[in-house]
């Protein structure tokens, strides 16, 4: 076993302890909007909470932002092949696409936003009160899974909403 | 912060490769055009406000919001369980697409 493969533990007031090794950790050169001076995260998941998983700052263990997995398919715009350029080289399967801000909405003002909006939306009522999960369809978190980089993306598309129901 | 004054069509340099031109101005409203290399970012400052908003606000805010995420339904949990340690939390790698 190398020092790589050594096995470390990520303390997450959010999510417990999470063992991970180098190789799990993702750079983000650039940080994301709100956490600027941030560059190393995890994807974490928990089996209870899937399909949603954690974008969780090594060095801040309180920042954990929810995500939400998204097929290629249901982004309206895909980030430009320059915006993605300081991901590295990449397959396309190599490219995982998530929405950030997963917040618990009790009303359903967000989904008749979305279905009136140009990129019509399906309403995911997750059965909490009425409750529906809202996410960032604008600002896209994207990974290169093999060269462990990302960032956040801000499409250019004005009509994509910053917080719009998850798409189904 | 550097002021200056320019005029329709009037042109601004910043740096080697960025320029900005003053396309028009009606009344409170400037109307900018911006040339700058594709790798570089360019958004209206309310939108990145937002998002930075939008982040630090689920990142850091939603006490529950994991547990609230654990008792959604089962029938909308469309990904297979991916394998995971025995406390269930994993790191993902590569097949957590």
């Amino acid at each position: 076993m190398t020092m790589l493969d050594t096995a470390l533990v990520y303390q997450s007031p959010k999510l417990g302890d999470v063992s991970y090794s180098t190789e799990d950790v993702i750079r983000f050169p650039q940080g994301i909007p709100g956490f600027e001076q941030l560059r190393q995260f995890l994807l974490v998941t928990r089996e209870e909470c899937d399909p949603f998983i954690f974008l969780a700052a090594l060095e801040r263990p309180e920042v954990a932002l929810p995500l939400m997995p998204l097929a290629p398919a249901t982004l309206a715009v895909r980030p430009s092949r320059t915006a993605l350029a300081p991901l590295g080289e990449a397959g396309e399967d190599a490219i995982a696409y998530y929405a950030g801000r997963a917040a618990l909405a009790d009303g359903s003002g967000a989904a008749r936003r979305g279905r009136r909006g140009r990129h019509r939306l399906l309403c995911a009522s997750i059965g909490l009160n009425a409750a529906e999960i809202i996410v960032n369809l604008r600002a896209p978190i994207v990974i290169n899974l093999d060269t462990r980089l990302g960032c956040q993306v801000i499409l250019p598309d004005e009509t994509l909403p910053i917080a719009a129901p998850r798409p189904a | 912060m550097l002021v200056l004054t320019r005029r329709i069509g009037e042109r601004l340099r910043i740096g080697a490769d960025i320029e900005l031109v003053v396309l028009d101005v009606r009344g409170r409203d400037v109307r900018l055009g911006v040339s700058a290399p594709s790798d570089v970012a360019i958004h209206r400052e309310e939108i990145y406000l937002k998002i930075q908003d939008n982040n630090r606000a689920a990142a850091l805010g939603q006490p529950g919001l994991t547990d609230a995420l654990a008792r959604a339904p089962r029938e909308l949990r469309r990904r297979k369980p991916e394998p995971r340690a025995k406390d269930g939390t994993q790191c993902a790698r590569r097949s957590a697409r």
